[in-house]
């Protein structure tokens, strides 16, 4: 890709920009990720509560309520954030590239549903690997190499 | 000589960016443009500048001439195009930003009429 602009720029071939959207549309599926990250960790703090002695306090219920509502919420999140990159981004000719994109997207929506369904943390870390997946498809269509290598910083202690 | 050089300088090339001129362009094509204005018609795909921004490029079709009435905006309020301007659309309607949404454009915004594909090489040719 970097060359393919320098030789662009040596020719003086300039761009001509055949839009689809309103121009400067951004898309990124970090979004998605850190939502499903989200989703993992209040999964895993879910099943580490402790019932063996009982509801001892009112703070626990209170606690158990936020974590799921937390994980509701941005299990949604995910939906939504790939939901827009699925039919805005993607258009037909990167199916050609990677056929197996529908199946990705559709994939990761029925594992949001699964996680919201569910306290399963294998779940919630299938949804974390799909969504890489999707980044990975979304950033070589712009002729990046996808990393995210300060994900397990951002995740942090349980 | 000179007659060689003015006619070698109407052509330009340019590099797609996008998928609203589906399925004629694809993104990632290069194409040659003539800047020769009795080329122009209806159907004719152009590059033209922003409005506001000579830097950013655009292409599109052209749909409406000098001095039509149109009927194609979401409002399905009539649209006078004045002689000096065209209206121009997205192959790719559904998905296209155009001069449904910013009217018509000027016709000294037209840097030249599309005429020519030389990649990828298998849609090599003739652009019409």
């Amino acid at each position: 890709m970097k060359f393919k602009n320098h030789l662009f720029n040596l020719l003086g071939i300039r761009t001509a920009f055949a839009h689809c959207d309103i121009p400067c549309g951004i898309y990124d599926p970090i979004s998605a990720k850190i939502a499903a990250q989200t989703v993992l960790k209040a999964t895993m703090r879910l099943e580490a509560v402790d019932f063996s002695s009982g509801v001892t306090s009112v703070s626990q219920p209170n606690v158990i309520a936020r974590l799921i509502h937390v994980k509701e919420e941005h299990a949604q999140q995910v939906k939504n954030e790939l939901n827009i990159i699925w039919s805005d981004y993607f258009k037909p000719e990167h199916l050609d590239k990677y056929p197996d994109l529908h199946n990705l997207f559709w994939n990761a929506n029925k594992l949001a549903g699964t996680t919201k369904q569910n306290v399963d943390s294998a779940s919630a870390r299938k949804l974390v690997e799909i969504v890489d997946e999707i980044s990975k498809i979304f950033w070589s269509t712009k002729g990046i190499e996808y990393s995210d290598n300060v994900a397990d910083v951002r995740f942090g202690a349980i | 000589m000179n007659n060689l050089l003015l006619f070698i300088k109407q052509f330009r090339l340019f590099n797609i960016s996008g998928q609203s001129m589906l399925p004629i362009l694809s993104d990632g094509d290069v194409v040659i443009t003539t800047s020769r204005i009795d080329f122009f018609q209806r159907g004719s795909i152009i590059v033209f500048t922003h409005n506001s921004n000579k830097e950013i490029l655009f292409v599109k079709r052209i749909i409406g001439l000098p001095t039509e009435i149109l009927n194609c905006n979401e409002s399905f309020e009539n649209i006078i195009i004045d002689s000096d301007e065209i209206f121009v659309l997205g192959d790719n309607q559904l998905d296209s930003f155009d001069s449904r949404k910013y009217g018509p454009i000027k016709m000294d915004q037209v840097l030249g009429k599309i005429i020519f594909r030389v990649w990828p090489l298998n849609k090599f040719g003739l652009i019409k």
